[in-house]
C-alpha cells in the first residue's frame, strides 16, 4: 500500500467512524453493509458524506460493485484522478 | 378559480396518450416537466416537446421489433429517458413494465434473480437500460439487453398510433409480491384514468398547480401520482432522482421552495428523514407556504413524525393542514382513500387492549391510547367496507380486513390466476390491511397479509426466510420472519431461527444472519432469535405459523439469545427458552 493510499483510508475510515458510530476496527476489507450493519437509508448517508468530505460525485450506478471500505478507497482515488 | 376537474368532468379524454396530446395542444406557458440533477443542469420540457419525443420513441420502439401487447422492461435510472419511453411504449400500445435500478452497495445476485423472475412471469423481450446497469447485469440470456439511449437515437419512423380502449392493459406494476415470486399488477387504461381523475377532483387540482416529486418511477405513488397525474391535467411537475432526496433530504425541501411547489407526496419515512437531517441553520432559507397539499401514504403514517415535522417546519412557513394522510395499494392502481384537504392530520385515540378484542374504542384521556391516524373517505365511485371473517360488512369502529370495490381496482395480476382468485371476492379486491371506519372516514390499523413494510419497502416474510435459510448452522426452511411495531408505528423486523443442534457459536450465528439479509435484500434485523430444533409453531400438517410466532414473540415466550438482549450465556438461554416453549406447548394443549 502507497503512503497517500492509506492516509486515503485513514481519512475514510475516520469519516465511517463519526458519521456512523461504528464500534468495530475498520480495514479495507471491511464490508461496507454487512460488517457496518448498515440499512438501505444509512448506507445513502455514507454516500452523501463520502462525496461531502472528498470532494467527488459518485454514480449511483457504481454502488453495486462496492463491497468493502477498500473499494470506496479505490473508487474516491480514481475520481480524483484527473 | 378554475379547477382542473371542472375541465375534465365529462370529457372526451379516455387514454393518458390523449391527455399528453391536449396538454401538447394547450402548450401553457410553465408547464411541462423539470428534471432535476444531482450535482447537476437541469432540463426543462414543455409539453409539445415531451409530445415530440415521445412520437419519435413510439417509432424507435416499433423497430426494436416490439408489437403493440409486447412487454418490454424499463430499467432506466434517467427520469427524462424513463419519462419519454414510458409514454411511447403507451402511445403505441407497448405494455412497458417499470423496473427498479440497483440502488445500493452490492446485492446483484438477489437483484438479478429478482429480474429474471420478472422476466419468466411477464415473457419480456426486451429491457432497456443504461450502460453502467447493462455492465453489471447478468440474466442467462432471458431477455435481450438494449441501451436506452441506441433506441432513442434511432432515425424518426412514422408509426400509427396504436387504437387504444379503457380495458387495453397501459402497464404492469411490480412492486407487489414477492423478489423470488414476483406479483405484476395489471394497470388497464381505464384503471389509470378512473384513479388519476379521483385524485384530481380530491386534491381540487388547479392550473397553477406544481408538483413536486423525489419518488421513485417505477414505483405506483411516483409514477402515477407524482408523473402520470400532472400530465393527465396538463400542469408543471418537478422531478428529482431519488438518490438525491436520500443522499440529502435537504434537497427535497430546497426544490419545493425554489419551484413555489404545491403538491408532494412521500411515505412516512421521508418527513421523519427531513426531521432528522436537514440541519437547522438550513431553516432559515426554505419557504414551504406553497405547499398545500403534503401527502403521505405507502407505509403506516406515526402521528409523531408528522407532529414533529410540522414543528420544525412552521418556521419556514409550513402549514399543518397541508399534511393529506392518505391509502392506497398497486392493487387499486394507486390511491383508495385521502383525508380531506385543508384538515391536516386528524387522530382517533383508542383503548389500547381494545384493538387486541378487534374494537377500536375510543379513549378519553389517560396515556394508554394508541392514536390511529384518520385516512380520510374513499374515493367517489369507489367503495369500501370493514369485512369480518365471513366477508361480510363491520359495524363502525368494529375492525376487519379492507375491502375496495370500483373502477381502479385491477382485473387481476398478471399471468397469475392463483393470485389474483386469493385477492379478488365477488369485484372487491381484498386489500389484506386491517382498518376500522368512524363516520365514514378509513382508519388503517394493521395488517392480515404477511407484508413487512420498512422505510416504505415491502418486503415478503418468505424471502426473509429464504435468505435466512442459506446462512450455514441454521436450519433450513425452519425460520420465521415478522415485523412489530417499534418506536411509534415505525416495523421492526423479527427473526427466529432454529438452529442445527450443536452450535455454539450463538453471537457470530446472529451477526451472520444479520449481515446477510442486508446484504441480500437490504433489510436491516432488529431483533434475531436462535431456536432449538422444533421450537417453532407449526400446523399438524408441518406449514410454520408466523401469526403464532409473532404472539408468542410479543408475549415475551419465544425469546432466547439475541445481540439485542444480551441476556447469559448462550447455552442457559437455549435451555431457558427450550422450557419455555415446552411450558407454553404444556398451557396450549398440545
Amino acid at each position: 500500500m502507497t503512503h497517500p493510499n492509506g492516509e486515503l483510508f485513514a481519512q475514510l475510515a475516520k469519516l465511517v467512524k463519526n458519521e456512523l458510530s461504528v464500534g468495530i476496527e475498520l480495514t479495507e476489507s471491511t464490508r461496507v453493509v454487512g460488517d457496518l450493519n448498515l440499512d438501505s437509508l444509512q448506507a445513502m448517508h455514507l454516500v452523501a458524506a463520502v462525496e461531502d468530505n472528498f470532494g467527488v460525485a459518485i454514480p449511483m450506478e457504481l454502488l453495486p460493485n462496492i463491497k468493502t471500505l477498500g473499494d470506496i478507497k479505490e473508487l474516491i482515488s480514481k475520481l480524483r484522478s484527473p | 378559480m378554475q379547477l382542473v376537474s371542472d375541465q375534465h368532468r365529462g370529457s372526451s379524454v379516455l387514454t393518458l396518450p390523449a391527455a399528453l396530446e391536449k396538454a401538447a395542444k394547450m402548450d401553457l406557458a410553465g408547464t411541462g416537466l423539470k428534471f432535476l440533477r444531482d450535482g447537476g443542469e437541469s432540463v426543462g420540457l414543455s409539453y409539445p416537446d415531451i409530445l415530440h419525443q415521445v412520437i419519435h420513441a413510439a417509432g424507435s420502439l416499433r423497430r426494436l421489433g416490439l408489437r403493440p401487447g409486447d412487454r418490454f422492461g424499463l430499467l432506466e435510472p434517467d427520469q427524462h429517458t424513463f419519462v419519454i419511453l414510458f409514454l411511447a411504449a403507451l402511445h403505441s400500445g407497448i405494455i412497458p413494465v417499470p423496473l427498479a435500478p440497483p440502488a445500493s452497495f452490492g446485492g446483484l445476485d438477489v437483484y438479478c434473480a429478482h429480474l429474471k423472475s420478472i422476466v419468466d412471469v411477464t415473457g419480456l423481450s426486451h429491457i432497456l437500460t443504461s450502460s453502467p446497469i447493462k455492465r453489471i447485469i447478468d440474466l442467462d440470456e432471458k431477455a435481450r439487453i438494449e441501451l436506452s439511449s441506441n433506441v432513442l437515437s434511432q432515425a424518426k419512423f412514422d408509426i400509427e398510433p396504436a387504437s387504444i380502449s379503457r380495458d387495453s392493459i397501459a402497464f404492469l406494476q411490480f412492486t407487489s409480491g414477492s423478489t423470488l415470486q414476483p406479483r405484476g399488477v395489471t394497470v388497464t387504461h381505464g384503471n389509470l384514468i378512473a384513479n388519476m381523475h379521483a385524485i384530481v377532483e380530491r386534491l381540487a387540482i388547479r392550473p397553477d398547480d406544481i408538483t413536486c416529486s423525489w419518488l421513485p418511477l417505477f414505483h405506483d405513488m411516483g409514477l402515477i401520482g407524482m408523473l402520470l397525474t400532472p400530465i393527465f391535467i396538463g400542469i408543471k411537475a418537478i422531478l428529482m432522482p431519488p438518490s438525491m432526496f436520500l443522499k440529502r433530504p435537504l434537497e427535497w425541501l430546497k426544490a419545493i421552495s425554489d419551484g413555489r411547489c404545491t403538491i408532494s407526496y412521500a411515505p412516512n419515512f421521508a418527513y421523519g428523514l427531513c426531521v432528522k437531517r436537514v440541519p437547522d441553520s438550513e431553516l432559515q432559507n426554505l419557504v414551504l407556504s406553497s405547499w398545500r397539499v403534503a401527502g403521505c401514504g405507502a407505509e403506516p403514517i406515526d402521528y409523531r413524525t408528522i407532529e414533529n415535522f410540522c414543528d420544525k417546519f412552521k418556521k419556514c412557513g409550513f402549514n399543518a393542514r397541508a399534511f393529506v394522510p392518505s391509502y392506497g395499494l398497486a392493487e387499486s392502481t394507486l390511491a383508495v382513500a385521502f383525508e380531506d384537504i385543508e384538515h391536516g392530520m386528524k387522530v382517533d385515540a383508542v383503548k389500547r387492549h381494545s384493538l387486541a378484542r378487534g374494537v377500536a374504542d375510543p379513549e378519553s384521556g389517560g396515556n394508554s391510547a394508541v392514536k390511529i391516524v384518520c385516512c380520510g373517505r374513499p374515493f367517489a365511485g369507489h367503495e369500501l367496507m370493514i369485512a369480518g371473517d365471513n366477508l361480510s360488512p363491520c359495524p363502525e369502529r368494529v375492525i376487519g380486513e379492507i375491502l375496495v370495490r370500483g373502477p381502479s381496482i385491477m382485473k387481476g395480476y398478471y399471468n397469475n390466476q392463483e393470485a389474483t382468485a386469493a385477492a379478488m371476492h365477488e369485484g372487491w379486491l381484498r386489500t389484506g390491511d386491517l382498518g376500522y371506519l368512524v363516520g365514514g372516514k378509513l382508519y388503517v390499523c394493521g395488517r392480515k397479509k404477511d407484508l413487512v413494510i420498512i422505510a416504505g419497502r415491502n418486503y415478503y416474510p418468505s424471502d426473509i426466510e429464504a435468505m435466512v435459510s442459506q446462512v450455514e448452522g441454521v436450519r433450513t426452511g425452519n425460520v420465521i420472519a415478522f415485523s412489530i411495531s417499534g418506536e411509534g408505528v415505525q416495523e421492526e423486523l423479527v427473526i427466529a431461527a432454529e438452529i442445527a443442534a450443536g452450535i455454539e457459536r450463538g453471537r457470530e450465528l446472529v451477526e451472520a444472519i444479520r449481515s446477510h439479509l442486508l446484504e441480500t435484500l437490504g433489510v436491516k434485523a432488529s431483533h434475531v432469535l436462535l431456536l432449538r430444533p422444533g421450537t417453532l409453531p407449526k400446523t399438524s400438517s408441518g406449514k410454520l405459523q408466523r401469526q403464532r410466532a409473532k404472539e408468542l414473540y410479543v408475549a415475551g415466550t419465544l425469546a432466547s439469545h439475541s445481540r439485542t438482549t444480551g441476556v447469559g450465556s448462550w447455552a442457559y438461554c437455549q435451555y431457558l427458552t427450550g422450557r419455555l416453549v415446552r411450558n407454553i406447548r404444556r398451557l396450549l394443549g398440545r
